[in-house]
């Protein structure tokens, strides 16, 4: 009596993109998205999900990020986070998956949640936070072009309500 | 998911310094940096570390109905930044900066996450349950330093300023008498530390007397109040500070505690955190330990005469603390949760009796037994003192806090619930009564469960005479001539007087013969037996002392302590009540030795 020991292959989804592109994925690591689960759960024959909120590159960036997760749990980012570097905050897998420009961690970040993906939120988060952390008023709002909307009693009156820069 | 959505979840990775800044960026960013739960989570992490060296948590279902109100985190976080704050502005000869911030960290990082104090080693027959009933019976005594146990970088710059210059500036520049003072200008209510450091030296003396010699509360107010504002000297204003730092830490437990409506969870974590402040006590007690011996020599120089007062202590000023501002605001919820608990062990001890069948989850049972015994045992550390710790044990001991309340309504429960076994089959009777008593032995003082097991015992023996005495009712003797020999002990014994004293006729001795004949025959005389040892236990437990409290009178006697302390001391030496400086200075003048 003979055994087939050949690997059974593996159900693969296909992920259509807002362009109309196809990424497959397999099964076993499309199902750490919530919503994908629901929909194979929901519908038992389902192997094409439309995501088309979702452009192709970041389908791609969700799907290296599924792969590398496939088999174990992402790491529990601290909060508050302890630095501003992101390699102190989480594994450097992670930190290395996150170091992307500021439009494409947003991207990622509105993916994830439309995915329902809790830690890649999370990682999107706390990349986002690490450029506010440690950094003055007028840095951030001169990074981020954000206007100064108080009027100057208030925002003094803001700097008087704070004890925190005693320490 | 909205902007302000994303924006929430971005601020909940950023410390309580990042939130301000992000919170004055724009309209938006400010709106949702206010958001309660940030807060909330910054405020726990900064005052509370991990206590899972002190338990864990058990919830229940016994919901109580308690006002629960969501404290202000924002203030709260505040006020603890201000207290930081204030240990900067900390300034003297004797300790440099550097000094003050490590001293400062190590305050902080013990009220936060305290480690687990080392066991005491000592060789004495007696221990106590708790680190702060051990720490009372050893006031001033240096914990051992056997290996695991070495000072502290703080320790060490206390020391070290000990020998240095600290003792010529108290010595030289400052009145001793301030230094006195410390010790109940610290446990007063209405120490204002704040108006006192702001205000520096001014202001003028005044005596506590009015012009026309008569006692001036009003007046008595102002001389602490200047006592403290003149209290220039950095020990003074370092206690002040500390017990500011220990305040906002309770207040802060407190508000965490608050929140908490079931029952079981509530006794489970005030236990914790208790143990978790006890902690902190054992090691804050012993960093400053030099100063607190400074202090209370000060103290004994300068009024030799005057009456015997417990000792300064950063134990004492922190158990004062924690009761005010935590035990006091809860103690009815935490005595009621108390006596839920009881209740429920007693309910399923009736269960698990082998005449009713029940079935029980043990781990439940015993889980609960011990929530509730060191939930008790938390009550006794507030009831004690350095003077009654040493009668803890006695039958007779009174406690000056609030365990008195707990053991009169204990025993009223058990009166309750004992009156309500004396209607169960005999069988089912012995064992509760037995169980309860173990329960009981396992979590109540002496005093208490003493008076327990005579209720359970006077329980026992109605109903026994009932038993005994409806089966002598229905008894038709079956001989007419009795076995003479032997059976006069039987009838002249706590059983034969039972029976005596509910039938006069002119038989009831040649009856009540024949009974215990009877009983005899059928091998039951050992009834008899336990009947009449029972009833001596009866007739021991209502003597006045036991042999136990007769050798611990003996024991402390030798030490000069008494179970009966004049009222003044006992006012004096109280944890479980303030003593207003007034007081403290009524009692000091009828010794005619205090020169205000």
């Amino acid at each position: 009596m003979f055994y087939n020991f050949n690997k059974i292959e593996e159900v693969k989804i296909r992920l259509r993109s807002a362009e109309g592109h196809i990424c497959e994925v397999e099964e076993s690591a499309a199902l750490m998205s919530s919503f994908i689960r629901s929909m194979i759960e929901g519908f038992n024959e389902v192997t094409e999900v439309s995501l088309p909120n979702i452009n192709s590159v970041v389908i791609e960036k969700v799907i290296e990020y599924m792969r590398h997760y496939k088999d174990k749990d992402p790491p529990i980012i601290k909060k508050p986070i302890i630095s501003s570097k992101m390699e102190e905050n989480t594994s450097a897998w992670d930190a290395g998956f996150i170091d992307a420009d500021w439009n494409m961690v947003v991207d990622l970040m509105t993916a994830a949640d439309y995915l329902m993906m809790i830690p890649l939120r999370d990682l999107c988060c706390a990349k986002m936070a690490c450029k506010f952390k440690g950094r003055s008023i007028d840095e951030l709002r001169a990074e981020y072009h954000i206007e100064n909307e108080f009027p100057s009693e208030m925002e003094e009156n803001l700097e008087f309500q704070h004890p925190w820069r005693l320490e | 998911m909205n902007t302000a959505n994303i924006l929430f979840i971005i601020a909940r990775h950023l410390t309580f310094r990042d939130l301000l800044s992000f919170g004055q960026v724009n309209k938006l960013f400010n709106s949702v940096s206010k958001k309660d739960e940030l807060w909330k989570r910054e405020c726990l992490r900064v005052y509370f570390g991990n206590y899972d060296i002190f338990g864990s948590i058990y919830k229940g279902d016994e919901y109580l109905y308690k006002p629960t109100r969501e404290p202000h985190w924002r203030h709260l976080l505040k006020k603890l930044i201000q207290t930081r704050h204030s240990w900067l502005l900390l300034k003297g000869d004797s300790f440099t900066h550097d000094d003050l911030d490590t001293l400062r960290c190590e305050v902080f990082l013990t009220l936060q996450e305290p480690l687990l104090p080392p066991p005491p080693l000592r060789r004495e027959p007696k221990t106590f349950p708790t680190i702060i009933q051990d720490l009372l019976a050893h006031i001033f005594e240096e914990p051992s330093q056997i290996g695991f146990n070495l000072p502290t970088e703080s320790e060490m710059i206390i020391e070290g300023v000990m020998n240095q210059n600290l003792i010529d500036e108290i010595g030289d520049n400052v009145s001793i008498d301030q230094i006195a003072i410390i010790k109940w200008a610290l446990k007063g209510n209405k120490c204002d530390i704040n108006k006192s450091l702001s205000l520096g030296s001014s202001g003028n003396q005044s005596t506590c007397y009015s012009s026309t010699g008569d006692f001036d509360s009003t007046l008595l107010t102002t001389y602490f109040q200047n006592k403290m504002i003149n209290a220039n000297p950095l020990i003074i204003k370092l206690f002040c500070t500390l017990k500011k730092t220990i305040k906002i830490h309770c207040v802060a437990s407190w508000n965490c505690l608050n929140l908490i409506e079931e029952a079981t969870e509530l006794l489970s974590e005030y236990c914790l955190r208790w143990d978790a402040f006890c902690a902190s006590i054992y090691w804050l007690d012993k960093i400053f330990l030099p100063f607190s011996i400074l202090i209370n020599q000060s103290y004994d120089i300068h009024w030799p005469n005057a009456p015997k007062m417990p000792p300064f202590t950063v134990m004492r000023l922190m158990m004062i603390i924690w009761r005010r501002h935590v035990f006091n605001k809860l103690k009815d919820y935490l005595l009621d949760s108390i006596f839920n608990l009881l209740q429920s062990q007693r309910n399923m001890i009736v269960k698990e009796c082998p005449t009713f069948k029940g079935e029980i989850n043990r781990i439940i049972k015993e889980d609960t037994a011990n929530i509730m015994i060191k939930a008790i045992q938390a009550v006794v550390d507030l009831s004690v003192n350095e003077l009654n710790i040493y009668f803890i044990d006695h039958s007779g001991f009174k406690g000056d806090g609030e365990y008195q309340l707990l053991h009169e309504k204990v025993l009223k429960l058990t009166q309750q619930f004992y009156e309500e076994v004396s209607s169960y089959p005999y069988a089912a009777q012995i064992y509760i009564l037995g169980e309860d008593l173990k329960l009981a032995q396992r979590a109540f003082l002496p005093c208490t469960w003493t008076k327990i097991e005579r209720m359970g015992v006077e329980i026992k023996i109605e109903s026994m005479k009932n038993l005994y005495y409806s089966e002598y009712k229905q008894f038709i003797p079956i001989s007419l001539t009795p076995e003479e020999e032997g059976l006069d002990r039987f009838v002249y014994s706590p059983f034969g007087k039972m029976l005596f004293s509910n039938d006069q006729s002119h038989a009831a001795s040649r009856n009540i013969k024949l009974y215990i004949d009877y009983l005899r025959i059928r091998n039951r005389l050992q009834e008899v037996m336990d009947y009449n040892n029972l009833d001596a236990l009866c007739q021991k437990l209502k003597q006045p002392k036991l042999v136990e409290d007769e050798e611990i009178e003996y024991q402390n006697e030798q030490m000069g302590l008494k179970l009966e302390v004049p009222p003044e001391e006992q006012v004096l030496f109280s944890i479980s009540n303030d003593i207003h400086p007034g007081q403290f200075l009524a009692i000091i003048s009828a010794f005619k030795t205090f020169e205000g």
